[in-house]
């Protein structure tokens, strides 16, 4: 299998799946479900030397069903910018960008399926769809990896499950989560309570970038943590019955401030508008929160400046990946808030 | 029997002792029973450096290697990742309580791997089915002969019984998939 890096703009261009509008209620952002698999008899990535990895990468690869428009992606021929770019569509993890020799991506046309080889597992397959959608990301998921399955042998106990180099992922070796826009409860400062609840219901919340990331534009993922002694269906229904009272809880309290609030939140959304309509030099953390106020306006349908998807696909532009792959070159962090701002105006002008 | 340490009188006593997973047994009269009790044994026990007995079990629990890759535990340990799929095996207690911790003890609910079309032309060969309950019945074994070992007798009699109801299941299935295929031989044992 050749790697063709970068075609039809999976590095370069803020196009992704995800970023369609799938739930009129337009709070859940996106659906990620991934399994870790390992080969029977091979060492664990950790303990694999650069060549011995390159090789067992070749040979993962050439397991990839045929004819569905696979791109494998080498990670140490990519540019930092470009590796950047796959981060903020959640098409790779950070921990596989630590060591990149060795360690390929392979992404479907679509780019709603994608498949890091040699993270921390050999395999971590991801399902990434728009919207609340788990049992639809399970299929298509569970699909490929009988198609995975049917060429390589995958390391399996009886008793244990899938078997994987952290215990934490051991069994099915699915972690599901949802990506889902809460600034609702986050104003009304009851998320903290919410995520004590999940944590005791054996979930957690996590920022967009997963483990130990914090929290940007009000976007939080909810993902579960126990992996064994449950069955996929279980753990997929689990979360969608979580995330479904979640959202209920969010509507309320959306309720509440267009009730109790209105002026003010109207001001807050109008001011953020004008901001990403009219501002020459952004931050990035002032982007996501003007971001994340104009989500909340566009859901509420208090704003019709801008659409979800193009919300979606404007928050993806001014991430620091996306600006350097538009200017092709480094930037100086002023000439980033100046390009940043550019792009927010050219958006919000559409 | 007469005493191993005097060689005159009776052995009464049977002195078992083991220090770093090395046993001594001995026979002994009730009188160098007591000499042992009182000095060479109980009493030079009570002096021993406890910290460096357990140090020294312990290192002789971490120099232990995954034969699949070399991996001591303390190794997982220091980086909290396996060395590779056969780890599990080689540090099968040490790893029990850490799998607990993480998922309280259960066993695995989910998708069943499925044998390999293709490997050794078995009765399992396209067929899930038989595939799935064959590792359920690996399992089922495994689980039996710990509960064996643990002196559980009578949950180690339901794991039994769960065992011959899946050998039945097997059967049927088995014959069936030998009528699907006429012909093939496909003994289920």
């Amino acid at each position: 299998m050749t790697a063709v890096n970068g075609a039809a703009g999976i590095t370069t261009l803020p196009y992704v799946a995800w970023a369609e509008p799938q739930d009129e209620r337009q709070i859940v952002v996106s659906t990620r479900l991934r399994l870790a698999r390992n080969l029977t008899g091979k060492p664990f990535p950790n303990r694999l030397s650069d060549a011995e990895a390159e090789q067992l990468g070749r040979e993962m690869a050439e397991a990839l069903p045929q004819g569905e428009g696979w791109q494998v992606l080498r990670l140490d021929e990519l540019l930092e910018r470009e590796r950047g770019v796959l981060l903020e569509k959640h098409l790779l993890s950070r921990d596989i960008l630590q060591h990149t020799r060795g360690r390929l991506l392979a992404v479907n046309t679509a780019q709603t399926l994608a498949i890091m080889l040699n993270e921390e597992d050999h395999l971590r397959i991801q399902a990434i769809l728009p919207g609340l959608q788990p049992e639809a990301a399970w299929r298509e998921l569970s699909a490929l990896d009988d198609q995975l399955a049917a060429k390589l042998d995958f390391a399996y106990d009886g008793r244990l499950g899938y078997l994987t180099a952290c215990p934490s992922n051991l069994g099915t070796g699915l972690r599901a989560s949802v990506m889902l826009h809460l600034s609702g409860l986050q104003l009304l400062g009851k998320l903290d309570g919410i995520f004590r609840q999940l944590a005791q219901a054996g979930f957690t919340v996590r920022g967009v970038y997963g483990e130990g990331s914090e929290s940007r534009g009000g976007l939080f993922q909810i993902s579960n943590q126990v992996t064994l002694g449950c069955s996929e269906e279980e753990i997929i229904s689990r979360l969608r019955e979580l995330v479904e009272e979640i959202i209920t809880q969010e509507q309320q309290a959306r309720d509440w401030l267009k009730t109790n609030r209105r002026d003010w939140l109207e001001d807050k959304i109008g001011r953020a508008v004008g901001v990403l309509a009219g501002a020459h030099l952004l931050t990035g953390k002032e982007a996501m929160e003007q971001i994340s106020w104009v989500r909340l306006g566009v859901a509420m349908g208090l704003c019709d400046k801008i659409d979800w998807r193009e919300l979606n696909l404007l928050m993806l532009s001014v991430q620091t990946p996306f600006l350097l792959t538009t200017a092709g070159r480094e930037l100086a962090p002023q000439e980033r808030d100046a390009l940043r701002a550019k792009i927010a105006r050219q958006y919000m002008a559409q | 029997m007469l005493c191993d340490k005097c060689g005159k009188n009776p052995a009464t006593v049977y002195y078992k002792q083991v220090i770093n997973g090395e046993l001594t047994e001995q026979h002994l009269c009730e009188e160098c029973a007591g000499d042992l009790m009182n000095f060479g044994g109980l009493g030079s026990f009570g002096q021993l450096d406890l910290n460096k007995l357990f140090s020294g079990a312990v290192q002789q629990e971490s120099g232990r290697r995954c034969p699949g890759c070399g991996m001591t535990f303390a190794e997982y340990n220091s980086g909290g990742r396996l060395g590779c799929s056969r780890c599990y095996q080689a540090f099968e207690a040490e790893l029990r309580p850490v799998i607990q911790r993480f998922h309280g003890g259960k066993r695995h609910m989910g998708k069943v791997k499925l044998i390999r079309p293709g490997g050794g032309g078995s009765v399992f060969m396209n067929n899930p089915e038989l595939a799935n309950q064959n590792y359920e019945r690996l399992a089922l074994q495994k689980q039996l002969s710990e509960l064996i070992e643990l002196e559980k007798f009578e949950e180690a009699a339901k794991v039994r019984d769960k065992i011959r109801a899946l050998d039945k299941a097997m059967q049927s299935a088995a014959a069936k998939a030998q009528s699907d295929q006429t012909g093939k031989a496909g003994d289920v044992r």
